[in-house]
């Protein structure tokens, strides 16, 4: 180990520049893989407002944003005695100068997600008045308080409090009634999702197979799976992984070449360790050693840029709807992926080491 | 030939090339426990090969090579544990490792042999007090002399103990003084530990300075003990 250490610092620059390789695979790997987590963390979080028991939702729809809980639904839903209460969200994009991604949110009046908003400044939208209550994350970071107005489809709307969420999403959003939102924005349907909260002593799973026997075109959801309706995100994941492997393959064929130039370098001397009885598989390990040790650095190194460099791009998008969720499972894959690095880039360098001729290798100018 | 030989040669050749290049041509050679003998002749004249047959690293064609009376190329021999511990190798040119200490250098030879770090250091430490390089054990190789070079390379052929010691024109890239002190050192060893030697040189004085002299011409002895 102490040879294959000292082996990189023979030539600094090479070796330096193989580690930036694989650290920028690495790090291209955590962070892109760490921001699609965070956009499913995200759009789970739309699963839990108000803590519910069960999420309603169109099925089969690609994004909830698609999703249309028709009214005569609704209404049996509310007179249904095994529920105690049922909350309801409609969102709308409204682009701003400062946020292109803003959302609007429609919720139940007095309903859990509604009352877990806290009015910190201002008062609750007036009926049939273009009002919204803004979060605190969305007013500090669009600079705007109460009388401030945000952009939207039909006109301006005039922010009449701020209020503060435990919820992310909501605190960086506006929110409205779901009357107001569907008077504000009418091509948006009263509810895109219902949240469920039952009453006490309900057989879930019997409640729920009869729903879905009754309306076919509806689908429930856990709120901790509730991304899983959605397969689309892994494509999201999976393209993050795939842009992640062009910067890997890259890296790999840096330590491929620093390797075989270590090695070619170094015949006469791996000549010299076969001619003083080295086997050909202590210089295979010798070499495979350097590349890893190579990779490992370069991994930590790429862990960290990654780490940091998902939450300096996210801060840097300014986006709501995307945070950075670095799980230790990334990061384990990070590391992992570094060291099949250091294995793939220095095992062809290790072989033809390990397979030179002593002689051949002692004669090398 | 004898039965008492330490290394023995049956009959060797050697070609390249597709047999263009015939480098030792039916080499019979016996040489006994605590001998020293030089190899001299031309360039070309097939000594390194030579060399190289007899330390395992190039197998000859025909023939046989034996060391201690059993051939190195029977099935199963281990040739890695018959380079490390039968026989060790001194290079015209060192071949050191100049990233690592003279200490770790001489170590190397012990990778894989002897587990113990410490027992690994103890080993070296002791054959560059003997060489007189003890003050400069913690040195690189890159920023030592030729002549210390040189001792460490001696250091490192012998840490194993073989009772065969070969040398590939040891003192060829020193300059007198300090050839003809690694010399004296080299022959010191042999004799001291009871090593038989094998060695290449173009110098006289190098060749006169052991028991035996044989003089290679293209792939064949053709005199031995000639002035």
């Amino acid at each position: 180990m102490i040879l294959a250490s000292r082996n990189l610092s023979r030539r600094p620059l090479r070796s330096a520049l193989a580690l930036c390789g694989v650290a920028i695979g690495v790090a291209a790997y955590v962070a892109l893989v760490s921001i699609a987590d965070g956009f499913v963390v995200t759009l789970t979080r739309i699963g839990q407002l108000g803590q519910p028991d069960l999420v309603v939702q169109t099925r089969g729809v690609v994004d909830p944003i698609l999703s249309a809980i028709a009214e005569p639904v609704l209404a049996e839903l509310r007179a249904d005695e095994a529920l105690a209460e049922v909350d309801t969200y409609a969102t709308h994009v409204a682009r701003q100068p400062a946020q292109p991604f803003f959302l609007v949110f429609g919720l139940a009046a007095g309903g859990a997600s509604w009352r877990s908003c806290r009015i910190e400044e201002g008062r609750s939208p007036l009926a049939n008045e273009r009002e919204v209550l803004l979060g605190r994350l969305a007013a500090e970071r669009l600079e705007l308080g109460v009388g401030g107005e945000l952009q939207a489809s039909g006109g301006a709307l005039r922010i009449c409090g701020i209020f503060s969420s435990s919820n992310a999403l909501l605190a960086g959003s506006a929110v409205t009634t779901s009357e107001q939102h569907h008077a504000l924005f009418p091509d948006r349907p009263l509810a895109q999702l219902a949240f469920l909260h039952f009453a006490e002593g309900v057989d879930r799973r019997t409640w729920r197979t009869r729903f879905e026997e009754r309306h076919a075109t509806l689908q429930t959801l856990e709120p901790s799976s509730f991304t899983d309706a959605y397969p689309e995100l892994d494509l999201g994941r999976q393209l993050a992984r795939a842009v992640s492997w062009i910067a890997c393959l890259a890296a790999a064929i840096g330590v491929l070449n620093t390797m075989m130039m270590n090695v070619l370098e170094r015949t006469r001397e791996i000549g010299t360790l076969l001619a003083i009885g080295w086997t050909r598989s202590r210089v295979l390990r010798m070499i495979l050693a350097e590349g890893c040790i190579l990779a490992l650095l370069g991994g930590a190194a790429g862990l960290l840029l990654g780490a940091l460099g998902a939450q300096l791009t996210v801060a840097w998008l300014d986006w709501v709807l995307v945070t950075a969720q670095v799980r230790t499972s990334t990061l384990l894959e990070g590391g992992a992926l570094a060291l099949i690095l250091g294995v793939l880039g220095s095992l062809v360098p290790a072989l033809r080491a390990s397979r030179l001729a002593p002689t051949e290798a002692l004669r090398y100018e | 030939m004898s039965e008492a030989a330490h290394l023995e040669l049956r009959a060797v050749a050697k070609s390249y090339e597709g047999g263009r290049v015939r480098a030792l041509r039916g080499i019979d050679l016996a040489i006994a426990r605590g001998e020293s003998v030089a190899i001299v002749g031309p360039s070309g004249s097939g000594k390194s090969t030579l060399l190289a047959v007899l330390g395992t690293l190039e197998r000859p064609d025909e023939g046989e090579v034996l060391l201690a009376g059993r051939s190195v190329w029977s099935r199963g021999r281990d040739l890695a544990a018959v380079r490390a511990l039968e026989l060790g190798f001194v290079f015209q040119l060192y071949n050191l490792v100049p990233v690592l200490s003279a200490r770790e250098n001489v170590e190397l030879a012990l990778q894989g042999r002897v587990a113990s770090r410490a027992e690994r250091r103890r080993r070296a430490l002791a054959w560059l007090e003997r060489l007189g390089l003890l003050p400069r054990a913690e040195a690189r190789a890159s920023v030592l002399s030729g002549g210390e070079r040189q001792r460490v390379a001696l250091a490192r052929a012998l840490v194993n103990d073989p009772p065969l010691l070969l040398a590939d024109e040891p003192t060829g890239a020193l300059d007198r003084a300090s050839g003809e002190l690694l010399l004296a050192e080299l022959r010191r060893t042999a004799r001291e530990h009871g090593k038989t030697l094998v060695l290449v040189t173009h110098d006289p004085a190098v060749a006169a300075a052991c028991d035996r002299r044989l003089r290679l011409v293209d792939g064949a002895f053709v005199g031995e003990n000639e002035a």
